[in-house]
């Protein structure tokens, strides 16, 4: 450990996580069964987590891995064996067709970088945030404080956002009375 | 005078309404209610002119000008402003009076004149909005309104000459009478916008109190294709405006709508060449009458056109065998008469104005209004008697139909100006202003004119009434209540008309105040012009009653328009300007102008929107291909086209 | 690591989530595509929020809205699959194609 600095040590882990999650992610995909594309998913959202903490967002890190790793993923295998009949070949994708995305998104990809690359800040900056910035407590200070910069009301609006939706996802999902009768 | 005037904007509502009613509700209902609420609504309109008439000049008010009612009808920009509003000074009040009363009187004639036509609820309808019109034109304060009630007496002509739309002649001559006088018109509104841009102002005593030698129409005006000085400006403004009366007057050579237009029903014909339309042009002319006088040689101009018209159109009447086409040329003539004593006031070599010739003209259009009415009123009558226009169809009708025999006898005196009827008067009058003035040669042509009136109006007159009948009809002829009041009722001006209201013209028709030089008597003066005149105007009677109501005389010789040398012929068809007319509009503007235009609008403009379509079409159907459903290939094609703007549009990025 | 590459991170991943977009044609991988997108963009908020922001905290709060909201977008997402599953028996986009006719 002591060859090598703290700093050094969290750029090789960055590195890594990066490779990892951009990895993960090009299996996802490319990935031929749905269900080893959401696994491959699970990987991606999990480096991301690590690269939170690296960042120093505990909090986000935690929600992150809960909500995603833990909730929306596992929700959407569920989705996957719950529509597709197990042994049926997965959608076939001819390649001129991932060709001419690829080449696509890596314009796009080119453009945006392109965009930074010359932007010297975002190279020098060094972190401005506190260390216990996305903290337990400092969210939920920040969430629940009625002060001016306080954001009690978009916590709320959350809230409904979300049982509003769970009702909606009830109600687009659930059979129709013609359907029961099928 | 306050009361009457200041409600008198009810002249003008009283026909507006019958033609409201009649048109809207009562033409397809019932045609004698319909004759009865224009006839009652008529007879209000006339007699409210007259009790106006009355307090504007027995009141001390009369010279005096003054604006009854007006309301800001189009505000163009702040200084420039088109209102609609009444005025009344002597000769719109004249007007009223001539207008209404004639139309009042047309009205009782139209009983019995379209007793047998089943459509004679529209003729009320329209006759009425036919004096609405004019008395709208004549009452205007200001350029635009006047401008705006011309198109509708234009409109309202046309509907009625074309009246029995089921003759193809009188489509063709509504169709004529609307399109010569529209080419005229759109000069008229040229005129009206050149001056109004160079003036700032559409209002008459603005224009008519001009004064070019102004410090403000010094400088230049742009109008667009050429840079000219003001006053250059304005007097073509004049020339342009005077264009417009030129057609509506129907001055040569824009006269063949007039003889024409006989093909609508006479007491049209009647209202016509009497009280509305025509007289539009003399009255524009009065109205405008000093900023005329201001405008260079403008006068000249008028006094040359309608001299010419006057014995240009009293030639071809001597020949004519249809008693409407003999009026209308009388007609012609006689407003040649009234252009040439406006254009006459100026005196020869000089810009000085002999105001006599106003007030000259003016009577004459008063005294003509009546003596012609009557005229057409009583050609109706006949040729309602026998069923034809032609005078082989007539002679000896005086037995069988003694009022028009004797009324007609005072109308034919009065045109040809014997003293004491009325036409004497003012038809003298204006012959001594050619004199005084000292246009010479204009007063040989109005004395021949003079001559050549009395002898055709006489031909019409012995032809028609002396003699042997010539036809069947005339055995049947009487007299028709309905039609013969308002000839007698028109024959009580005719024959009184002249003396009594002398005294008002000449003390109160002056044109108003003049910029230019003002001289109450001429360079010549001369006591024996009346006498000459009626002379001369004798003479043509004597001549008439010599070829064709001497004992003895060859009636069928006189009548006969074939075995003719060739200068007859060549007057008989009316120097051929309708077929010269005709050659134009088919030949070069039908065949060459407007065949061009066809094609150009055929292929060019035509090609133009086919291709602007099938671009649409054809864009359309590739939008339609573009709509695949399938959502990677839109998110392809916005990342694309994110991609092209960021490179094409330069994006900061 | 610095901001620029960890923003360089981001945009690789919204670069082949987008790839995925576009490649994929069953209905639940673009949605899977669509969540690689979206964790991208969470970690620029973060990334932000943790290099420049005055307010870090606020950055950080964001970014859970974001996962919230997410969280919706999928469940509502599915909710449709699940339906269209049921109606056509297939997840194929390309025959997913009732907006055009």
């Amino acid at each position: 450990m002591s060859l090598i600095s703290n700093a050094l040590m969290s750029d090789i882990i960055f590195y890594v996580v990066a490779f990892a999650m951009v990895a993960t992610a090009v299996a996802v995909v490319l990935a031929k069964n749905l269900l080893q594309s959401a696994v491959f998913l699970i990987f991606s959202f999990i480096g991301t987590a690590v690269l939170y903490l690296l960042l120093h967002a505990e909090f986000n890190a935690m929600a992150q891995i809960m909500v995603y790793a833990g909730g929306v993923v596992i929700f959407v295998i569920f989705t996957i064996l719950l529509t597709s009949h197990l042994g049926e070949s997965t959608l076939y994708v001819k390649l001129p067709r991932t060709f001419i995305a690829l080449v696509i998104s890596a314009a796009l990809l080119a453009m945006l970088v392109h965009f930074i690359l010359p932007a010297q800040e975002l190279v020098t900056s060094t972190p401005t945030a506190g260390a216990s910035y996305a903290s337990l407590s400092a969210f939920a200070f920040r969430l629940l404080s009625t002060d001016a910069d306080g954001l009690v009301i978009p916590f709320e609006i959350v809230s409904i956002l979300l049982l509003v939706t769970l009702v909606c996802a009830i109600t687009i999902a659930r059979k129709t009375k013609e359907e029961e009768d099928k | 005078m306050n009361d009457i005037a200041s409600f008198s904007y009810w002249i003008l509502l009283f026909p507006f309404l019958s033609f409201l009613i009649n048109g809207l509700y009562l033409c397809r209902k019932d045609r004698n209610a319909c004759a009865g609420v224009s006839i009652a609504l008529n007879g209000f309109g006339a007699a409210y002119a007259v009790a106006l008439a009355w307090q504007y000049f027995t009141s001390g008010i009369a010279p005096g000008r003054r604006i009854a009612w007006e309301y800001t009808f189009l505000p163009f920009t702040k200084d420039l402003v088109a209102s609609v509003g009444m005025l009344l000074d002597p000769l719109s009040v004249m007007m009223l009076v001539v207008v209404t009363l004639i139309s009042f009187f047309v009205n009782i004639y139209s009983v019995g004149y379209m007793r047998e036509d089943h459509s004679s609820g529209r003729f009320f309808a329209l006759l009425s909005f036919f004096s609405f019109s004019m008395l709208g034109l004549v009452v205007a304060p200001n350029a635009f309104q006047m401008y705006f009630f011309w198109e509708l007496v234009g409109i309202s002509s046309y509907l009625l000459i074309g009246f029995w739309y089921h003759k193809p002649s009188a489509v063709a001559a509504s169709k004529q009478a609307f399109i010569l006088t529209r080419f005229a018109d759109s000069f008229f509104l040229l005129g009206i916008v050149l001056v109004s841009y160079v003036v700032g102002s559409f209002d008459f005593s603005v224009l008519n109190s001009l004064n070019f030698a102004d410090a403000a129409f010094q400088g230049t005006v742009n109008l667009g294709f050429c840079t000219m000085a003001k006053p250059e400006a304005l007097t073509l403004g004049a020339v342009l405006i005077f264009t417009g009366g030129w057609g509506k007057s129907a001055m040569f050579p824009m006269h063949i709508w007039l003889p024409n237009a006989m093909e609508g029903p006479t007491p049209v014909s009647a209202i016509i060449h009497s009280a509305t339309m025509v007289v539009a042009g003399v009255y524009l002319v009065a109205r405008l009458f000093p900023f005329f006088a201001e405008s260079g040689d403008t006068l000249t101009l008028i006094m040359v056109v309608g001299a010419f018209t006057a014995i240009f159109a009293a030639v071809i009447a001597c020949t004519q065998k249809d008693i409407k086409r003999i009026l209308a040329y009388s007609t012609l003539s006689q407003l040649g008469y009234m252009m040439f004593a406006l254009g006459a006031c100026t005196i020869s070599g000089t810009h000085a104005i002999n105001a006599i010739g106003y007030s000259a003209s003016t009577f004459h259009i008063f005294n003509h209004a009546f003596f012609k009415c009557m005229l057409f009123l009583v050609a109706g009558s006949l040729i309602h008697q026998v069923h034809s226009n032609d005078l082989d169809a007539m002679g000896g009708l005086g037995k069988k139909m003694r009022w028009t025999y004797w009324c007609t006898l005072f109308a034919c005196l009065a045109i040809s100006g014997i003293p004491p009827f009325s036409g004497f008067f003012s038809k003298d009058e204006i012959i001594k202003t050619a004199f005084e003035n000292g246009h010479f040669v204009v007063f040989g042509v109005a004395l021949l004119t003079s001559g050549i009136t009395a002898f055709y109006m006489f031909r019409l007159f012995f032809l028609a009434f002396h003699g042997t009948p010539r036809s069947e009809g005339v055995a049947h002829a009487k007299e028709d209540p309905a039609m013969t009041f308002p000839i007698i009722a028109l024959a009580v001006p005719t024959i009184f008309g002249g003396y009594l209201a002398r005294p008002v013209f000449e003390k109160y028709f002056r044109p108003g105040a003049l910029q230019v030089p003002l001289v109450s008597s001429g360079a010549y003066h001369s006591a024996w012009i009346p006498v000459m005149a009626c002379g001369v105007a004798l003479i043509g009677i004597f001549l008439a009653w010599f070829f064709y109501c001497r004992p003895f005389a060859n009636v069928a010789r006189a009548l006969d328009a074939e075995n003719r040398p060739v200068w007859y012929k060549v007057i008989y068809h009316k120097f051929y300007f309708d077929e010269i007319y005709y050659a134009v509009t088919r030949q070069f503007i039908f065949a060459g102008v407007a065949q061009w235009m066809k094609n150009f609008d055929d292929y060019v403009i035509g090609g133009l929107i086919k291709f602007v379509t099938f671009v649409c079409r054809k864009g359309g159907e590739l939008v339609r291909e573009l709509q695949t459903g399938y959502l990677p290939l839109y998110i392809g094609t916005l990342l694309v086209g994110l991609l092209v703007w960021r490179f094409v549009g330069h994006l900061p990025v | 690591m610095t901001l620029q590459h960890c923003l360089i991170l981001a945009f690789i991943l919204f670069a082949v989530g987008m790839w995925g977009v576009l490649r994929r044609r069953h209905l639940v991988g673009m949605l899977l595509s669509i969540e690689i997108m979206l964790n991208a963009a969470n970690i620029n908020f973060i990334s932000f929020a943790y290099f420049k922001a005055q307010d870090a905290t606020a950055g950080a709060v964001f970014s859970i809205f974001v996962i919230a909201v997410t969280a919706c977008e999928m469940a509502v997402a599915l909710a449709i699959v699940v339906t269209m599953y049921r109606r056509h028996h297939s997840l194929d986009v390309n025959q997913l194609r009732d907006l055009h006719e």
